[in-house]
């Protein structure tokens, strides 16, 4: 009572003098609720406090869901989230961990193709979010992170409020975010939302921060009247300036080995069948290095496990917005730190990229600097349908049906590839652990009846060379920064999207990964998420295991103590178990390969009530 | 270069017989020096560059051990200071034991063809 001012002696006078007036005070209208009371602390209404008119505003965005954990510098937010806004367009996601509700956001963005709210405390809550927000940074995707927190320091409780509050609360994540604002009133809330939502959204799209003021959201709004929400409207994707795609279409015409290297090209299934159709026009092999869905696996030009054997034959390459361009090219030994160039000495290199247009210092995501013969600042899927018109101007009818007679050959070599996989994927069919490659054949096959989306489509790539793919929503590429702990909670925002659009979301889950944040099991179940997850349980941070071996044979060491610090048994974790405290049905462990795709089938049925699945199946190391 | 050389001249390599080694025990020292965390348990090979496929077409042994002993590229090597030489031809008779997999015709689940 004491920190409300008033205490229990104080309290009880005060109550018997104005007894008989209490009845009429339980009922305010708004319009008293404007007005401070001079009466007991209890008497005060706040009938629209500013978050309420936060709520509106993020309601004009058409925010749909708000990933968060409960935290008491937006607590006024929430509220009016839950009340005022009815819970509905956004709805409040309750997550375990701010780095799952941002992941999650992470995943939901690739899928929905529009970004998700996140609402986070300002000082802890943003470091736990960081990791998830760097991750979404590098892989380009649009969070709009929201922020609670208290600016004005007289107003702050003693205490706890003090050690979450922060005098820049963006400032944790400035490096790796596109923009930020710390509004200083409601109709500077309103234009900044607006101004963070179409910055997060405009290629390359990345994550925004908006905090929220704490005493802005609790303070009754003053002239509703006055405040308005600014109109949203996007701005068109930048396309490459018409000259130097003239050019390219040049050089790529005349190329004798022309290579297509797509990373995140394609934002939709236009995107993809705009690849297809530049592709098409120049009889080009297409490597799809797959940070997102570029290309359909089944077509002939496809031939995303040959870029190596292809890159060093060509003498022209055309890169679609690749992240790591030198790594195409040339590479570093590992762990020799040896260089080898790939290309030819005199290739030359075409790439259309907004890569140019993001500068910040300190994080390294730019990779290395890597010499361009004609570098085309644009955002990829609007600048093909200009690049792809120039190229079809530039092949005559001879050089039309010279590129044409290429098509036997480049359908053969397609087959050969797709037949190598499927032999490579045949080796150890029968093996206990199960082979990754089982693994990503079994899923397949359980899945392949529905429209379906995997989540997580490079930490096992047997299912993007395998499997059958031509629709955008299929792969969603991956982490971004390679943060682990990703693949889970993303997964789970994905699956979300995916919901709404009637879309079966598998994600092969490693189980490192998982056990960074596993509460998102909880949240898949509490939200009816349907999903299904099944473990790539190897019982390791594997890719530590072999870090440690190869370190150990540099240091000519013994090799058998690479487990130590590295591997997750003894005890080994029951991931069904974990699943099925939290709610989720769950099988497992399996062991026998024969036994997962029947575990597969229920829990296909399960996802298809609605409802998060796992199966956990223990697996070979890779 | 040594290396390639003896691919060159397969009567180099195949004139040479493989030390007599025990598949039981291979299988153990292959877990034990952890070969099967970048080529799988039966040598199936492992995903993302971990490590080729060691079956079918094992290398010949001299190839095989010369590629333990003194790697040609990113393979850690195992010196004889900490792989013994009868481990090493342990390890070749279990690889040598290893059953073949069944063919890719004869796996339904790894028919694509004509799904979607
Ligand atoms: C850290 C990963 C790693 C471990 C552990 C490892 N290898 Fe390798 N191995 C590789 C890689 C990578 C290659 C490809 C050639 C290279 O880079 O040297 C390879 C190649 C080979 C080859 C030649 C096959 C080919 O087609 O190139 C043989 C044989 C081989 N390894 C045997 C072994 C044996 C036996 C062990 C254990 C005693 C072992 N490896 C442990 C990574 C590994
Ligand atoms: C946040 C974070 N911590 C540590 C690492 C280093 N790291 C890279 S891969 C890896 C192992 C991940 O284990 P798991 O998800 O089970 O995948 P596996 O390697 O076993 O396939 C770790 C710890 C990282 N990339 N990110």
């Amino acid at each position: 009572m004491s920190e409300e001012g008033l205490d229990r002696r104080t309290f009880l006078k005060t109550a018997a003098a104005i007894g008989t007036t209490m009845a009429a005070a339980s009922t305010v209208s708004a319009e008293t609720a404007k007005k401070p009371s001079s009466g007991l602390p209890g008497e005060r209404i706040i009938g629209r406090p500013g978050s309420d008119f936060m709520v509106d505003v993020i309601k004009a965005t058409g925010i749909e869901y708000i990933a968060s954990n409960p935290a008491s510098s937006f607590r006024s937010l929430h509220e009016s989230i839950v009340n005022y806004g009815g819970n509905r367009k956004p709805e409040f996601l309750t997550c375990m961990h701010e780095e799952s509700s941002v992941a999650m956001a992470h995943g939901y963005a690739k899928a929905a193709g529009k970004p998700m709210g996140v609402l986070a405390h300002g000082s802890v809550g943003l470091q736990h979010a960081a990791m998830a927000v760097y991750n979404a940074w590098c892989d380009r995707v649009p969070v709009m992170l929201f922020a609670g927190n208290f600016m004005d320091a007289a107003h702050r409780r003693p205490g706890v409020e003090w050690y979450h509050c922060v005098q820049d609360p963006a400032g944790i994540l400035r490096d790796y975010i596109k923009w930020d604002d710390q509004p200083a009133s409601l109709q500077h809330f309103a234009e900044s939302v607006m101004r963070a939502y179409k910055f997060a959204t405009t290629p390359p799209m990345e994550p925004v921060v908006i905090i929220a003021d704490g005493m802005l959201q609790e303070h009754p709004v003053d002239g509703d009247a006055e405040l308005s929400i600014p109109k949203l409207t996007l701005s068109a994707p930048p396309q490459g300036e018409s000259g130097a795609l003239k050019e390219a279409a040049k050089m790529m015409a005349s190329a004798e080995n022309l290579v297509i290297i797509a990373d995140r090209a394609a934002r939709s299934q236009e995107g993809v069948r705009r690849m297809v159709e530049l592709a098409e026009a120049l009889n080009a092999p297409v490597v799809d290095l797959g940070s997102r869905m570029n290309f359909p696996t089944t077509h002939y030009l496809c031939r995303s496990e040959d870029g190596r054997a292809l890159v060093r034959e060509a003498d022209v390459v055309l890169m679609l917005e690749v992240a790591d361009p030198w790594g195409q090219l040339n590479t570093i030994s590992d762990p020799q730190h040896e260089y080898r160039r790939i290309a030819k000495p005199d290739v030359k290199l075409i790439h259309v990229t907004l890569a140019d247009n993001l500068m910040k210092s300190n994080y390294q995501d730019a990779q290395r600097f890597c010499p361009c013969d004609l570098s085309i600042s644009g955002d990829a899927e609007a600048t093909l349908p200009a690049l792809t018109e120039a190229v079809k101007k530039e092949i005559g009818g001879s050089r039309k049906s010279a590129l044409a007679g290429r098509t036997d050959k480049l359908r053969s070599q397609h087959r050969e590839m797709k037949e190598r996989t499927r032999a490579a994927a045949a080796n150890g069919w029968n093996a206990v652990p199960v082979t990754t490659a089982r693994l990503s054949a079994e899923l397949w096959n359980a899945i392949k009846g529905d429209k379906w989306c995997l989540a997580d489509s490079r930490n096992l790539g047997w299912s993007a060379r395998l499997w059958p793919a031509t629709e955008h929503y299929n792969f969603l590429g991956h982490s971004g920064a390679a943060g682990v702990g990703q693949i889970a909670p993303a997964a789970v925002g994905a699956a979300l999207a995916n919901r709404d659009k009637g879309i079966l979301t598998a994600v092969i889950q490693p189980d490192g990964d998982l056990m960074y944040a596993p509460g998102v099991l909880w949240t898949a179940a509490h939200h009816k998420i349907p999903i299904l997850m099944l473990m790539h349980n190897n019982r390791a941070y594997h890719q530590e295991v072999m870090h440690l071996q190869k370190m150990a044979g540099l240091h000519n060491r013994r090799m058998d103590t690479a487990r130590i610090g590295t591997t997750i048994e003894n005890p080994h974790i029951d991931y069904a178990l974990l699943a099925r405290a939290q709610g989720v049905w769950a099988e497992g462990p399996i062991t026998d390969p024969a036994a997962i795709a029947p575990a597969l089938q229920r829990a296909v049925a399960v996802v298809k009530r609605g409802e998060p699945a796992l199966v956990d199946v223990v697996t070979q190391g890779r | 270069m040594r290396f390639f050389i003896l691919l060159l001249f397969p009567a180099v390599v195949f004139g040479q017989d493989a030390p007599a080694g025990s598949p039981e025990r291979g299988h153990q020292a292959f877990l034990k020096y952890q070969c099967y965390s970048c080529h799988g348990t039966v040598g199936q090979g492992g995903e993302r560059g971990a490590g080729p496929r060691l079956l079918p077409n094992l290398f010949p042994w001299v190839a095989f051990s010369m590629q333990t002993r003194t790697p040609r590229q990113d393979m850690p090597a195992y010196r004889k200071d900490h792989l013994g030489d009868q481990d090493l031809a342990d390890i070749y008779a279990y690889l040598r034991s290893v059953k073949p997999s069944p063919a890719v015709a004869n796996i339904p689940q790894l028919n694509f063809e004509g799904r979607r």
